[in-house]
């Protein structure tokens, strides 16, 4: 029986600002919080009053790391306020947009910041001693998930070519030819770094909590560009009806607001896409999860980063699929004219680190006059609190610095985007 | 390859001057690189290549807009004080990590003297007034090699 006090203020190796606060007297937990201090942003507020054509690109604002699919939500949304579908070109390049931030959020995450735990080290510099030519690898995927996202989109970050209908400028062929080489020489590098997180699997804690997941479903592949709203608990569910799923709340201790629905928490991201979708993964990414032990449903939460890995192959893999079909179909410079109307219009896409939902209502001219953004970490935020609040009383005999490491671990593994989960709050003074 | 944040005014003049030199023609086995914020990935493009120049606003205590050119050995560069964190990957910290994992082209810096570090996207006036000129000397070191 022994204290315990932890107050880590912003956890390091994750994206945007959360405390850790544990507090143990004589073996009892009298505090155990998982708080997000992060700043409100007003994105929703911001982007009333603003143009059709605006959105996207504002919105794309609300992060650095996922503004790919903050772009697809929000012109997803606004394609279905008009009425509009866009065509299968602009489908395919969206989704090897998708895919490329897909895998370069996730190779920065299990690369840079969750294989220092894995290694017993503080950062990624000591790394280059002990894994030099490995983390060479991680370097050399970073770059071409950048360069994926750059010939696609226009830029690296923030996309600038994907816009409501279309695409402002196609890219080259020729450039689509190289990255599907380097591509398909990606895949070997993913082996590289599954072997290595395979050789350092004893570190990532056996935890388990039954818990509810949630993501995007497809009868026609792994979803994260379109699908219904799924759930491991009550099944699926229209994406126009998704308040019913996301019954946000807020909390004292967190400047992000909190969702529910079956359960007192639920989690999205890689886990739950995995646990919702891993049997439309390709044959190679499902031997990956395999070797590396990650079986459906898996309830622990720590299995998370090795999810992400597994969709790196499977991201990788979509990416010279789709760039086949692309150039095989040609590339074409399409009408992307439109008409405006009165309306609303939701977008789901999953981005990284889980379902978003970007919900417009525009006037007749085309303005929006209302906004509603649903975050993947916000829908994180109560189900870390949970872990956490589990967690904690199996350990609690630990050393303090074992026990500090786990939940930082834990947050980490969850991959927060923390910036992008604090955008709005509504106060009701009484 | 010009370094730095356009969103803070002076801090991205590394980029404004990259974007200069994109508009010209430059001798085959020169190319101009955006680095922005590019952070540890830029590492994977130093391995290709003998040779780096690096354009930076830096803090050097001098007139704005003036220009100092160095290599690595000439200076001291801040790694003891490194805080390693995704969101701020600065030279400094590409600089040491490329050394660490082997990858070592010759490396020259154009430091730049920046005046305002403050949100905006277009640089000060001293430094708008600077451009020329550091384009030139950016050339100039260029054309050594060939």
């Amino acid at each position: 029986m022994h204290n315990v006090d932890i107050n880590i203020e912003h956890v390091t190796r994750v994206e945007g600002h959360g405390n850790i606060v544990v507090d143990v007297k004589n073996g009892k937990i009298k505090e155990c919080q998982w708080q997000v201090v992060e700043a409100p942003r007003f994105f929703e507020a911001m982007v009333r009053g603003r143009n059709w054509d605006e959105l996207a690109h504002i919105t794309s604002r609300i992060c650095g790391i996922c503004s790919v699919g903050h772009t697809m939500a929000s012109l997803k949304a606004t394609e279905a306020a008009f009425g509009i579908t866009p065509s299968e070109q602009t489908v395919r390049l969206r989704k090897i947009l998708k895919h490329g931030e897909n895998f370069q959020s996730h190779i920065l995450h299990v690369g840079y910041l969750v294989l220092p735990d894995l290694a017993g080290v503080g950062s990624v510099f000591p790394l280059a001693e002990t894994h030099k030519e490995e983390l060479l690898t991680v370097i050399r995927l970073h770059r071409l998930s950048n360069d994926i996202c750059d010939i696609v989109g226009g830029r690296t970050t923030h996309p600038i070519s994907a816009v409501v209908n279309g695409f402002t400028k196609l890219p080259d062929p020729k450039a689509l030819l190289e990255i599907k080489e380097r591509c398909k020489s990606a895949l070997d590098d993913l082996q590289v770094v599954a072997s290595l997180v395979k050789s350092l699997s004893e570190k990532i804690p056996a935890f388990e909590r039954e818990t509810e997941y949630i993501a995007l479903k497809s009868e026609e592949e792994y979803a994260i560009y379109d699908g219904v709203i799924a759930s491991t608990d009550t099944g699926t569910c229209p994406v126009e009806r998704y308040r019913e799923i996301v019954n946000e709340y807020v909390v004292p201790q967190s400047t992000a607001k909190y969702t529910r629905h079956n359960r007192d928490s639920y989690m999205v991201g890689a886990l739950a896409r995995f646990n919702l979708n891993h049997e439309k993964l390709t044959p190679l990414a499902k031997k990956v999860a395999e070797d590396l032990g990650l079986k459906a449903i898996c309830y622990n939460s720590y299995m998370n980063s090795v999810a992400q890995l597994v969709e790196c192959v499977y991201s990788v893999e979509e990416c010279i699929r789709l760039i086949d079909e692309i150039l095989t179909e040609g590339l074409r410079e399409e009408d992307r004219r439109i008409s405006v109307k009165a309306g609303r219009g939701i977008g789901a896409v999953d981005v990284p680190r889980g379902m978003l939902i970007h919900d417009y209502t525009f006037n007749k001219d085309g303005v929006c006059v209302e906004a509603n953004c649903v975050i993947p970490t916000n829908q994180n935020h109560g189900n870390i609190q949970k872990d956490m609040e589990a967690l904690l009383p199996t350990i609690i005999d630990k050393p303090q610095e074992e026990i500090r490491l786990a939940l930082e671990m834990l947050v980490r593994a969850y991959d927060p985007c923390i910036s992008c989960s604090t955008h709005f709050l509504e106060v009701e003074f009484i | 390859m010009g370094v730095g944040n356009i969103l803070l005014k002076d801090e991205g003049i590394g980029v404004h001057i990259a974007r200069e030199l994109e508009k010209l023609s430059l001798p085959e086995g020169a190319k101009v690189f955006d680095g922005g914020t590019g952070g540890l990935s830029l590492i994977d493009l130093m391995k290709e290549t003998p040779r780096v120049i690096f354009l930076d606003a830096v803090e050097m205590g001098k007139k704005p807009g003036a220009v100092m050119r160095f290599t690595l050995p000439e200076v001291k560069m801040a790694t003891d004080k490194i805080k390693f964190s995704l969101h701020q990957v600065g030279l400094p910290e590409v600089l040491l990590l490329a050394s660490l994992l082997g990858v070592s082209p010759e490396v020259v810096i154009f430091g730049i003297q920046p005046k305002d570090l403050g949100w905006g996207t277009g640089l000060s006036p001293e430094l708008k007034k600077a451009v020329p000129e550091i384009v030139k000397s950016v050339l100039k070191e260029v054309y050594k090699h060939f």
